[in-house]
């Protein structure tokens, strides 16, 4: 197994998959750093607005990363021809499971730099509001729990097509859907699995001013059944992976 | 002498198509085995089948001695380089770079691969990226991945496709002189008798997914013999010499069209029509494509 991650290790070099997790964080920075809040109400609700917002520019952004992780993963396989001559050199299961907890890992450091970035955002923009950390834990918990779903499902078109491009296009419409998703009634987002990062969303708006242009955001309980359905579908998607690639002929 | 590979009735269907038709393929040790057969005789599937690629439908496969299960599979691929079909590398990867994933993945030292970059002169370019390689050094980088270690067996799918002339001289270098220099036993598939007689001992054909001959190269080259043409200044005086041989005979103009014969025949017959005063001034033998061989060995009629 350590053999089998070593060699994903070193088949990521060049392949500037850093660059994209880091890239993912600095982008998530910019976008939520230039909504910082500015007057003393909104460094009060600070913490909550951001969590709000999270869930939707996750939507929108990690649909598009996981698909072009878990393509890129597969597809330098692909390109090079390197399939048949794996599976000389290692088990099938170790090429698997190497490619499984590699992406895993990759999907594990983008939620600790997001995580990272919200701390260091409360931290230089003075949010007064008193750290969440139970909801702070929910929200990673369940960023990571959709995304590596979608890790999966991006991994499987991957696998099945032999072509990184139908995973890619995917990711794109599937994050158009799940935006489209959020404003769309509760239930229609249970049907957009891009978009379950809004539905597990733990906060909500309780008070919309139009007049005063200001929001107030409040908390609703932890959507633990759907968080318990979506990583039962990231382990369904990742059996099913582990059955393409043990049946693939080469 | 130990037989490398073995299989015995091995049977590969897809749907209804049966690609692999009780198969028995031998490789003694040491030797480079030619195995031939067209485009679609069931080659490459034999050879994933010896590599555990691709699942046998029925049949047995022995490598080095020993029956291959799932259990002992990878062990006993560790003895063994293999390149198949298309050569394998990663693209954005350099050549020593890929050579260190195969060689930590084999669990063999690193030093090896300067020895192997080397014996596929691969060595000045060992730090560009396999993406900017032509096919030839792609195909050569694929040699270099299976001789890390030393591998007993070399399995070599068609190893020559797509390179250029003076590539597959190389090639046919590298492959008839590596028993000699790493002591490996060597199966290479080819659809080119011509290409196969320049480096095998031994030959194995395959067509429709069975196997219609195997034996050594000499034994094959007595199927492939084709007709003989002969060039003479005056052929009148040559067709009583061919009519006392019993050979047809047919006036062509200066060239006479002849059937294969013994070598030892076609001695007697040159020095007889010399001594007619014919006037040899060619003899051409020409060797039969594997389609005339195939047609040859299944309905066999040679003359001599």
């Amino acid at each position: 197994m350590l053999q089998a991650l070593h060699a994903e290790w070193q088949k990521a070099h060049r392949r500037h998959d850093l660059v994209l997790c880091f890239g993912f964080a600095v982008i998530t920075y910019l976008w939520l750093g230039s909504t910082a809040p500015t007057g003393a109400d909104e460094r009060a609700n600070a913490y909550s607005a951001l969590f709000y917002a999270v869930p939707i520019i996750n939507t929108i952004l990690l649909p598009v990363m996981m698909a072009v992780l878990a393509s890129r993963l597969w597809d330098v396989e692909e390109k090079g021809c390197t399939a048949k001559l794996l599976y000389t050199l290692q088990s099938r299961r170790s090429l698997f499971l190497g490619k499984a907890v590699f992406g895993f890992g990759e999907v594990a450091l983008m939620v600790i730099l997001e995580a990272a970035v919200i701390v260091v955002l409360g931290r230089t923009q003075g949010y007064t509001e008193t750290f969440p950390a139970g909801q702070f834990a929910y929200l990673n918990t369940c960023t990571l729990a959709v995304s590596t779903m979608l890790y999966f499902s991006e991994l499987l078109l991957a696998l099945w097509f032999r072509n990184p491009l139908p995973a890619v296009c995917t990711g794109i419409v599937g994050a158009l859907l799940g935006l489209f998703s959020a404003f769309m009634p509760p239930a229609a987002g249970y049907f957009v699995p891009w978009g379950y990062y809004v539905p597990l969303c733990s906060y909500e708006v309780k008070v919309w001013d139009q007049a005063a242009h200001t929001v107030t955001y409040g908390t609703r309980p932890f959507n633990w059944e759907l968080l318990t359905f979506t990583v039962g579908l990231a382990v369904f998607l990742f059996g099913v992976c582990w059955r393409v690639m043990r049946n693939k002929e080469v | 002498m130990q037989n490398v590979i073995e299989t015995d009735a091995l049977c590969k269907t897809y749907g209804s198509h049966r690609v692999v038709d009780h198969l028995a393929l031998t490789v003694p040790e040491g030797c480079v085995y030619g195995f031939l057969g067209p485009n679609g005789a069931g080659k490459s599937t034999t050879m994933k089948m010896l590599l555990g690629l691709v699942h046998p439908t029925s049949g047995t496969v022995r490598l080095l001695g020993k029956p291959m299960t799932d259990a002992n599979r990878l062990a006993l691929l560790q003895q063994t380089g293999s390149l198949i079909e298309s050569p394998s590398g990663y693209l954005h990867l350099t050549a020593r770079e890929n050579l260190e994933i195969v060689a930590d993945l084999k669990g063999v030292s690193r030093k090896d691969i300067t020895r192997v970059l080397d014996i596929v002169q691969l060595t000045r370019d060992q730090h560009r990226k396999v993406g900017q390689y032509s096919l030839g050094m792609k195909q050569r980088l694929g040699i270099a991945m299976a001789l890390l270690g030393s591998p007993k067996l070399l399995i070599l799918d068609e190893p020559t496709n797509g390179l250029d002339p003076a590539g597959i001289q190389e090639m046919r270098e590298l492959i008839r002189t590596m028993p000699a220099a790493t002591g490996a036993t060597v199966l290479i598939s080819s659809h080119l008798l011509g290409e196969m007689e320049q480096m095998v001992e031994q030959v194995g054909i395959i067509d429709h997914g069975r196997m219609l001959f195997e034996g050594p190269l000499t034994e094959l080259q007595r199927h492939s013999r084709g007709d003989l043409t002969l060039r003479l200044l005056h052929p009148a005086k040559a067709l009583p010499v061919l009519r006392a041989n019993g050979l047809p005979t047919a006036d062509t103009g200066s060239t006479l069209t002849l059937p294969p014969l013994r070598d030892d025949l076609l001695a007697g017959l040159v020095q007889a029509l010399a001594d007619s005063g014919a006037g040899v001034v060619g003899l051409t033998q020409h060797t039969k494509t594997l389609e005339e061989i195939f047609l040859t060995l299944t309905a066999p009629k040679e003359v001599g």
